[in-house]
């Protein structure tokens, strides 16, 4: 029992945490630019299945990583393309369009495996890579801080960089005083000339390509070959972690944690008879909670809205 | 009909259309065949490879081929009906709250948290024969309204978007759902993680009992009557649809919207409540989902290609079922895989719900019939 | 100030909208460098059209447009601001949550590596605000500055991008005397470096202090031109208002009857600082047409809204029969007897993508007539709105046509047929006829006169005089928020009178109003 609890505060498991949360870190960070630039993209969920899949298959059939990561980041820009393509230019309902593409991508990817490899539902006979983990020289020396700090996967590094990048791009750089621009206020970035279909479309290919990464992690990395709905929700997640996250990026990135590590702990925690399914549903319910809290703060500031 | 209205069906026409077109197109590329041919034969062959593929799609769930003739396939027929019946429901409930522009995807949850709820009713409940099933179907209702709760009154009382609520209600019903089903009414004796069995005065009649075709669909087409009645023939509807329409408008009519907009999502979480149940009852006889089945995304789906509109439901929803179960045919039959069917999905409904896809014809369209009936003066002076 | 060349000059510009719409016609305008140029008119007469136009926010539909001598052709807001022409709209195009450094460098940010160069913009703001005389914080969030410095922050805004010609879109409707007399010094300024300004205005007093030249339009055209010092506040009044149109409305003598609608004292601010409404008291009897005159903006909506239900006031009270209603809401002062027509149908009027049919009923559909139990009588409903398309002259198809699909006038006789058969005390018809053909126009004031006939109390918000002048018992006019002017004896006064009193010229005691 103790070791149980040992197991369970361990900078082992502090690490595996990280490693459970990087996919959704990464999908969160993508979530946060779209929903800056005011085009929420739910899509997230598709597009890191799909180059979850891209990436298995590339790397398979040309025993090479880097075409195969380019092609996964490929995948998640044009995913992102179409989805802007039918929300911006042919005025589709940005959720439903985004609907459509978890369902291709869910369907898809199994479609395209098969015809592809003749596998079915997942990528037994593909001898894809992997993108490897990294040691950082001298600081996998340090006693504690070395076992997690160090020896993550690429991606995971990434991850966190993404986090810090994210934060700089969207309140120091031009392009992110645009797309907050373009989010609150469309019509005054029109009236400076900024085309506010043209920020968009920046925005949402950006939280593609991070979703992308995302993907590749999954099917690369955290396991190495791609199987049916590999991505389990977790562009899901990521939304919810936005939402708790708000507006900042060191938020979101609290948010992520707050589900990757109640997924890790969930595993842990049934030894002490705390059913998976209550730990794994906690973070959703917190989601709720907190977003209830933040409508009833928001509604004793402002006027009473009568309509609704 | 109006022209308006034609010229939906038009687009709803033309995007099938190119759904299939592009199903077509990509079985014809992945079925080019390998090795040393003619660029001629390789077309030659992948034709009729994607044309014999096409055949079991197109006409998989209705016909089967022993030897030379085609017979009608009772079998591919039922499967059709059969899984037609959860998606038709979710596809109504999903069409109740879209009315009232109410973004709520929360019918998967409430459909299985209502699964899980009605399963305990279908275990445990006293066997009385007709009343037993009607129970059942009502607790399931019952949990499906009590789980929309929740987000109706984020929504309505705290004005905050429903989307992400009622999304993060599917994973807390999947959770809790799954647990209560593990902890409390598992079967024991069985393989994998199944419910207990449910009385057998739970069950729905058969229509035919070889190929189980149960009952369901003539619960879902009553359904489709009474939604298509309570949206357009009652005072309760005619609100849905007016808040939906312009909630400015609605409140100034002197309607109160945060309680329509409540109820809306009420009464929407009833019926996908039991869209799930209803077909544990008629052909499993048992709870036995280890993964969400999916079937409020479908009704989210269907509710698109629908329009909202209830009697169109059950036409999108059959159209919905028979192209899967002809995916599975072809499946059986090639190599191909069924989930092909998802590729043409999303290509539907991007191009149904692209406003501006060929919005230039709507527009002419319109602009005829507004000006018939109006009166302009010389030079079109208008004050 | 000599006379230039001018800076600006438009050539016969036409703008036809596809509905119908003449909103331009033939206006010839001249633009000095270097002067203050006001552009007069009422709202409707083309003013916004037209700056819309030199803003590349439309395209004329014939005429050109010379700037320095050069024809142009003015695509877009950014090929204007690349030309040297800034606009300050009505509605800031400022971003609330970005700082006033950042929405003024919005587009054009100066760089540092990847990021905005912060220290850059800081000095860039600084030193047009130096040079114009604008100060602004900049490093301020917009949403936490006053209105009359988010003005300034608009135009430091056009002026950074090299604006030479500057429009302003009614500039003081949000400003507080204090803010104005800021705002006029920065124009003078402005002014003595060359610029040139275009002033959207119908406040005369303001324009005998700031404008060197006005051109005045009316209904589409320019009416006339001249230079400020020639003209009296009097006789920009009448160039502004004047009769075109020839409307008779057949009307006997008003039967008078008890006291229905009483406004006690009410009092509105508005969210921006304005107030609104300022003690404004009046009595609204059976049997009478009260017009309401005067230039929008004067607080006209706030006091319909105020009586409707959908505002409360800060102060005051409203009266139906006696009975409180200031503070309900719209749902509950309905049933008490009272109607509206509101300004803005498209928003609150109607539901564009349901039948005429249910739109008729949108506020009795519970009634024992149209339905039973729960249950909608359609028949019943159908036939209701075949009788209202008869007797107001609804041009459609049928009862179950869309509305969207109506010409806006047939739309807003649905509205008309709908709020007149509600069986109400008092209706309020808030513009009634505004942006509708002129015999949908006529014939729903003919149904005003014939509700009034009826004993119903009506009061008629418009800013059309000739449509008041005809339809009304008696008139209240409006400005500032307060009642400055009352006629008992329409057929006494003109519009130009009236003119005078809704510009602000002249303004009645409370004997010379007696009873309101």
């Amino acid at each position: 029992m103790n070791d149980t609890l040992r197991g369970i505060l361990s900078w082992e498991f502090i690490a595996s945490g990280i490693r459970v949360t990087t996919p959704i870190l990464l999908a969160a960070m993508g979530a946060l630019v779209a929903e800056m630039a005011g085009t929420p993209n739910i899509a997230l969920e598709g597009i890191m299945l799909f180059s979850a899949f891209i990436g298995v298959l590339i790397s398979g059939f040309t025993q090479s990583l880097f075409p195969a990561i380019l092609a996964g980041i490929a995948t998640g820009l044009v995913l992102a393309g179409i989805l802007a393509y039918f929300a911006l230019k042919l005025k589709t309902n940005i959720i439903l369009a985004a609907i459509a593409l978890n369902i291709f991508a869910s369907g898809g990817t199994i479609f395209f495996l098969s015809a592809l490899t003749g596998d079915k539902g997942s990528s037994a006979s593909v001898n894809s890579l992997v993108i490897p983990d990294v040691t950082i020289p001298l600081i996998d020396k340090i006693p504690v801080l070395g076992d997690i700090l160090s020896g993550h996967h690429v991606i995971t590094y990434v991850a966190i960089a993404a986090v810090f990048l994210v934060q700089f791009m969207l309140y120091k750089t031009p392009l992110g005083l645009r797309i907050r621009a373009v989010g609150e206020n469309p019509e005054a970035a029109e009236s400076v000339g900024i085309s506010v279909n043209r920020t968009r479309l920046i925005a949402l290919l950006i939280s593609g390509l991070l979703a992308s990464l995302g993907g590749l992690f999954l099917s690369m990395g955290y396991v190495s070959w791609f199987a049916r709905d590999m991505t389990a929700g977790r562009g899901w997640i990521a939304l919810a972690a936005q939402a708790l996250g708000g507006t900042s990026a060191y938020g979101v990135a609290g948010g992520s944690l707050l589900f990757g590590f109640t997924e890790a702990a969930s595993y842990s925690l049934q030894f002490f008879n705390i059913p998976y399914e209550l730990t794994q549903s906690l973070p959703f319910i917190i989601t709720v909670g907190v977003m209830a809290l933040y409508a009833w703060r928001r509604l004793k500031v402002y006027k009473k809205i009568d309509v609704l | 009909m109006k022209k308006g209205q034609l010229f939906e069906l038009y687009r709803t026409g033309i995007a099938i259309g190119i759904a299939l077109l592009l199903g077509y197109l990509i079985v014809f590329f992945t079925s080019f065949p390998e090795g040393a041919l003619s660029l001629g034969e390789k077309i030659a062959q992948a034709f009729s490879a994607t044309n014999e593929a096409f055949k079991y799609f197109l006409l998989g769930p209705v016909i089967k081929w022993r030897g030379d003739a085609a017979l009608f396939n009772d079998r591919g027929f039922i499967q059709w009906i059969n899984e037609t019946v959860p998606i038709m429901i979710t596809g109504l409930a999903v069409a109740i709250v879209f009315s009232a522009k109410i973004f709520n995807i929360g019918a998967e949850g409430q459909l299985f948290i209502g699964a899980v709820g009605a399963t305990f009713a279908a275990v445990h409940f006293p066997a009385i024969p007709v009343l037993h099933p009607i129970l059942v179907i009502a607790v399931a209702m019952l949990c499906g309204a009590g789980w929309a709760v929740i987000p109706g009154v984020i929504k309505s009382r705290l004005k905050a978007s429903e989307l992400v609520t009622s999304l993060m209600m599917n994973y807390v019903a999947f959770f809790f759902g799954l647990f209560l089903i593990k902890t409390f009414i598992r079967d024991q004796t069985a393989g994998s993680l199944v419910s207990e069995k449910f009385q057998d005065t739970a069950l729905l009649p058969l229509l035919n009992e070889r190929y189980k075709w149960h009952i369901g669909i003539l619960i879902a087409i009553g359904l489709t009557i009474f939604v298509w009645f309570l949206m357009k023939r009652t005072t309760w509807g005619y609100r849905v649809r007016l808040v939906g329409d312009n909630i400015h408008f609605a409140h100034f009519s002197g309607i109160k919207t945060p309680s329509v907009v409540f109820q809306a999502q009420v009464v929407s979480g009833a019926i996908a409540g039991m869209a799930g149940i209803i077909e544990l009852m008629g052909y499993h006889g048992r709870f036995l989902w280890l993964v969400s089945p999916g079937y409020g995304w479908d009704g989210i789906i269907i509710a698109t290609l629908a329009r909202n509109n209830p009697l169109y439901v059950p036409i999108a929803a059959l159209f919905l079922s028979y192209i899967r179960v002809g995916a599975k045919t072809m499946g059986r039959y090639t190599d191909i895989a069924p989930e092909i069917v998802a590729i043409l999905q999303a290509a539907i409904i991007l191009l149904v719900t692209a406003e501006a896809f060929l919005a230039k014809w709507k527009q002419r369209a319109i602009e005829k019939e507004a000006t018939r009936g109006e009166m302009t003066l010389e030079g079109g002076e208008k004050a | 100030m000599e006379e230039n060349k001018p800076i600006l000059e438009l050539n016969d510009i036409w703008k036809v909208y596809p509905n119908g719409v003449v909103a331009n016609r033939g206006i010839n305008l001249k633009v000095h460098e270097g002067e203050i140029h006001a552009l007069l008119g009422e709202n409707g007469a083309g003013k916004s059209t037209l700056m819309k136009i030199l803003f590349g926010l439309e395209q004329p539909t014939s005429g050109s447009i010379h700037f320095r001598g050069q024809p142009i052709q003015i695509h877009s807001p950014h090929n204007a601001i690349s030309r040297g022409i800034g606009m300050v709209h009505q509605h800031f195009m400022l971003v609330p949550s970005l700082t006033v450094a950042e929405n003024v460098v919005l587009g054009m940010e100066p760089k540092k590596g990847l990021s905005v160069d912060v220290e850059k913009a800081f000095e860039m703001v600084e030193n047009a605000s130096k040079t114009f005389g604008l100060p602004v914080p900049a490093a301020k969030k917009v949403k936490d500055i006053s209105v009359g410095m988010r003005q300034r922050v608009e135009i430091v805004k056009t002026l950074i991008r090299g604006a030479d010609l500057i429009i302003l879109d009614e500039p003081t409707a949000v400003l507080t005397p204090q803010e104005t007399v800021e705002l006029f010094d920065a124009l003078r300024n402005l002014v003595e470096m060359q610029k040139t300004v275009i002033f959207i205005t119908h406040k005369l007093k303001e324009v005998k202090q700031i404008a060197d030249r006005i051109t005045v339009l009316r209904r589409g055209f320019v009416v006339d031109n001249a230079l400020v010092k020639d003209v009296s506040e009097r006789d920009m009044s009448r160039m502004m208002v004047g009769r075109d149109v020839e409307l008779t409305i057949e009307k006997g003598e008003p039967q008078v009857g008890k006291e229905l609608l009483r406004l006690e004292k009410l009092n509105f601010t508005r969210a921006d600082g304005v107030q609104a409404v300022r003690d404004l008291s009046f009595k609204l009897r059976a049997g009478e047409i009260l017009g309401i005159a005067g230039v929008e903006g004067n607080g006209q909506t706030e006091m319909v809204q105020m009586i409707t239900g959908i505002l409360s006031p800060d102060e005051g009270n409203v009266f139906l029969e006696e009975r409180l209603i200031s503070g309900q809401f719209p749902g509950q002062i309905r049933p008490l007897g009272m109607s509206h027509i509101p300004s803005d149908r498209m928003t609150r009027g109607c539901a564009l993508d349901t039948t005429i049919e249910e739109n008729l009923v949108s506020d009795r559909f519970t009634s024992p007539e149209f339905s039973s139990m729960g249950r909608i009588k359609v028949r019943q409903v159908t036939h209701f709105a075949h009788e209202m398309i008869d007797r107001f002259d609804i041009r459609t198809d049928g009862p179950k046509t869309t509305i969207r699909m109506l010409s806006g006038g047939n739309i807003q006789k649905v509205v008309v047929a709908r709020e007149f058969t509600a069986g109400a005390c008092v209706i309020v018809a808030d513009q009634p006829t505004r942006g509708i053909d002129v015999a949908a126009a006529d014939f729903i004031r003919r149904q005003l006169v014939l509700e009034r006939d009826r004993g119903v109390g009506v009061l008629l918000v418009s800013a059309d005089l000739t449509e008041l002048l005809e339809a009304s018992d008696r008139i209240i006019v409006m400005f500032h928020g307060q009642a400055v002017a009352h006629f008992t004896r329409i057929k006494d006064i003109n519009e130009t009178i009236l003119g005078e009193y809704m510009l602000g010229i002249k303004k009645m005691t409370p004997e010379e109003m007696g009873d309101l």
